[in-house]
């Protein structure tokens, strides 16, 4: 008989498995009751902490003094809880109720921990950091976000340039536009949707950036000039529909959707009639203009590809078998 | 008999070794995938504070999604699937919805619920495809586009291609009529191409298993563990493999299989390679290979990624006829996508897909049930003819089944420490029992369509696809009774 294996090692191996297979279990029920009981204990916090959060937002002036000296008095762990609520509901809050958060974080402590830990050195603390830097803006915020935003990990600077968009100050605006910069480390949507947050403020830098060298910058320019309406970014657009850049291009393409220039329906025939994915974004363009500019460009894409045709809305050539 | 004998023991002298090498590599392969994958969801969840998914679901400029829902005979669930597609949380998405020539009333229930009018805008004709079309139909009203396009039954890929040439924003994701996709799926599965534009090319979502819990108006209102072990063990499978082995690969730049069930692409690129292979079983695998060897031969910096957050629910198996016929097309699909890109196994220009990635799907997915069943046969044998001794070889399963119970339950020890999405105590028990169960006949089983699928594509044999059933998901719950057609999508 052939034993294949020595028995006594596969017993060890056995008795070996049976042990980790029993540490792995208890693992499992450790993991689950622990985390039950962490969730029991919040939502027991719930149930009397938001509430006493909520009267804060909605409180007279006068009796919002004493709502806060309330949440001085509570332990850390409460503290703790208070601003994790504070830091949740900023984010769908603005205006008033936002600053009465904002004052409630600072009472229980958050804004010195959300200082401290933006120059942590764990990347993810700093990260943290500038994401709360930007919902409670405490005194100091901008500045440190600022130096966060040319932090030495992209993770970071993305957050702190996401963060900059709450602040409508010129430098935040600076930040945010150099941060679409194609080596920027920073993803381009992101600095356009902080852009976009910064709303009117900076569209006078947005429209000096339809010039910039950059090629990410132009483009991310030429993203945000449309849906922020930037005075003066119409003739900039039809200039960047020829761009020496295909993304440029189809930015501005898509800007001037929203941001309608007689001028752009030749250059954008140009495009619609060299097909592939520019062509359809040119198209999309035209059929997007005043019905009474289009006409003669709609005629002129009579000979464009079908997919440029489709994208411009025009019918079918030949009817389907 | 001694001439048996002799030639078992034999072969025995010549195969225990190998073959416990083989079992050990195998789970410790499978093992080292599931560390991989635990650092990253690690890594993950630390940063759930500041992803800024909510940012990105309300900017106008994140890059447009078009959904494509392919539709054969999906009357009991079509008009709940589009509705929770349009309803999913992403600033700028349409839906393509094709019906593959049903037979049912599918394009009837759309006509009527969406009141339909024709689209009579040009077809691009970028994409061959080879069903004819009966007409494009749009909906005139809705915040997010619907298109449907109604066409003769040419099968899934070639439904993917019809609605691929018509689709117009940058990126494609595609998804089952039977799936259900969480509400933020998109936002998910798309942020790996808003954080890295220009290299991402294809993003690959988890699939999870839907049988059991309660769903309303295509939202999962509560997950349960489903009521039949097979499917309970398919969960455990999908666990392993789906999310932890992927998101490994990934982690490890060398993906090459994305579900069909919830992948998402660049739409330029996938115009560039001529859509889905209609003639491919394995549609989905071929497609992501061909991307793979596209980076590579163009010398391109591209990605292709794996998200573990969004979940795609589908109905899984609960036969085991149906369980069946989905092993036996994955295998196929697998030893036909294999064989096709054999030129980039062990291709130092293919980098880890060609060095690390294939070998590992040739030897310890396509193989493995060979090589198992061959070890049991022989087994089984040498203890008849009393070749081998018996409480040797009874240790010598034990161990090597543990083993692979160990590294299973390894990765229910992750699931439970990152996503646990079975909170019940009672689910955590099923799991336990499936991960138990697993060994004793459902991988033997499972082992032997595999190969019944393997020998199907060496013969040549032509597919059967079945019949397909749907409980559909407006009720209650998802019973898990369906026929095999979505099952064997699940993958």
């Amino acid at each position: 008989m052939n034993p294949l294996v020595a028995p006594e090692l596969l017993w060890a191996l056995l008795i070996a498995a049976l042990l980790v297979t029993l540490g792995m279990l208890g693992t499992l029920v450790v993991q689950r009751s622990s985390r039950r009981a962490r969730e029991r204990r919040r939502r027991e916090l719930d149930g009397r902490l938001r509430r006493l959060v909520l009267e804060a937002t909605i409180a007279d002036d006068d009796e919002l003094p004493a709502l806060l000296d309330r949440m001085r008095a509570l332990d850390r762990g409460e503290h703790a809880h208070i601003g994790r609520t504070v830091f949740m509901m900023l984010q769908d809050v603005t205006g008033e109720a936002a600053d009465r958060l904002r004052a409630v974080a600072a009472a229980v402590g958050l804004a010195p921990l959300v200082l401290d830990a933006a120059r942590h050195r764990s990347a993810v603390r700093r990260a943290d950091a500038a994401e709360a830097l930007g919902r409670l803006a405490p005194e100091g915020a901008l500045e440190l976000l600022l130096e966060l935003a040319d932090d030495r990990e992209p993770e970071v600077r993305t957050v702190a340039v996401r963060a900059l968009g709450s602040f409508e100050d010129p430098i935040a605006v600076d930040a945010v536009t150099r941060a679409l910069a194609t080596e920027s480390g920073v993803p381009s949507t992101v600095a356009a949707t902080a852009l976009l947050q910064q709303g009117s403020a900076a569209s006078e830098r947005v429209r000096q950036a339809l010039r910039d060298p950059d090629a990410g910058i132009r483009r991310g320019a030429a993203r945000v000039a449309g849906l922020l309406q930037v005075p003066g970014a119409g003739e900039e657009l039809v200039r960047l529909v020829q761009d020496e850049h295909e993304s440029v291009r189809l930015a501005a393409m898509r800007s001037l959707e929203r941001l309608p220039v007689r001028d752009a329906l030749g250059p954008l025939v140009e495009q619609a009639l060299a097909g592939g994915t520019r062509g359809e974004a040119a198209a999309r363009t035209i059929a997007a203009m005043p019905s009474a500019w289009r006409g003669e460009a709609l005629r002129a894409l009579d000979r464009a590809e079908p997919g440029v045709r489709r994208a411009a809305g025009l019918p079918r050539r030949e009817a389907l078998a | 008999m001694s001439w048996l004998h002799d030639a078992l023991e034999a072969i025995f002298a010549v195969l225990a070794w190998p073959s416990a090498v083989y079992f050990i590599v195998a789970n410790t392969s499978m093992l080292v995938l599931i560390l991989v994958a635990s650092r990253h969801f690690a890594r993950y969840l630390r940063r759930s504070e500041h992803r800024g998914e909510d940012a990105m679901a309300g900017s106008p400029v994140s890059l447009g999604v078009t959904v494509i829902v392919p539709a054969y005979n999906e009357g009991a669930v079509i008009l709940t699937s589009v509705r929770s597609m349009l309803d999913l949380r992403y600033p700028d998405h349409e839906v393509i919805v094709v019906n593959d020539g049903s037979a049912d009333e599918t394009m009837q229930l759309l006509k009527q619920e969406f009141a339909l009018v024709e689209d009579d805008r040009d077809l691009p004709g970028r994409i061959p495809v080879r069903g004819r079309l009966r007409g494009v139909w749009r909906a005139p009203e809705g915040a997010v586009p619907l298109v449907v396009v109604d066409k003769e039954n040419s099968g899934r890929s070639d439904s993917v291609n019809a609605a691929l040439d018509l689709a117009s924003k940058e990126l494609v994701v595609m998804v089952d009529a039977d799936s259900i996709l969480e509400p933020d799926a998109l936002l998910s599965v798309s942020k790996p191409f808003a954080d890295d534009p220009d290299r991402v090319v294809a993003t690959g979502g988890v699939v999870r298993i839907v049988n059991n819990s309660r769903v309303l108006g295509g939202r999962i209102v509560e997950l349960r563990m489903p009521k039949q072990l097979i499917t309970r063990i398919q969960v455990v499978e999908y666990l392993r493999a789906f999310l932890l082995g992927r998101t490994a690969w990934s982690d490890l730049n060398a993906l090459i299989l994305i579900s069909g069930a919830f992948g998402m692409f660049r739409r330029d690129v996938l115009v560039e390679l001529g859509g889905l292979d209609p003639d491919s079983i394995g549609e989905d695998f071929e497609l992501v290979m061909r991307i793979q060897r596209w980076i590579r031969d163009g010398h391109r910096d591209a990605r292709v990624r794996f998200v573990a957050e969004p979940v795609s629910w589908t109905e899984a198996p609960s036969t085991l006829k149906v369980l069946a016929r989905q092993r036996r097309r994955w295998h196929r699909g697998l030893w036909e996508v294999l064989w096709k890109f054999r030129g980039m196994l062990l291709h130092p220009r293919y980098g880890r897909v060609g060095m690390l990635a294939l070998p590992y799907y040739w030897l310890f997915e396509l193989l493995a049930p060979l090589i198992e069943l061959v070890g049991i046969v022989i087994v089984v044998l040498g203890l008849l003819v009393g070749a081998v001794d018996p409480v040797a070889a009874l240790l010598l399963l034990l161990v090597s089944y543990g083993y692979g119970t160990i590294v299973t339950l390894a990765a229910v020890v992750v699931e439970e420490a990152s996503f646990h999405r079975y909170e019940r105590w009672r689910d955590l028990a099923a799991v336990l029992w499936a991960v138990l169960a697993e060994s004793l006949g459902y991988r033997q089983l499972t082992a032997i369509w595999r190969i019944q699928g393997w020998w199907a594509a060496l013969t040549g044999r032509k597919q059967v696809w079945g019949e397909m059933t749907r409980t559909g998901f407006a009720g209650a719950s998802a019973s898990g009774s369906s026929g095999p057609g979505q099952a064997e999508r699940g993958d």
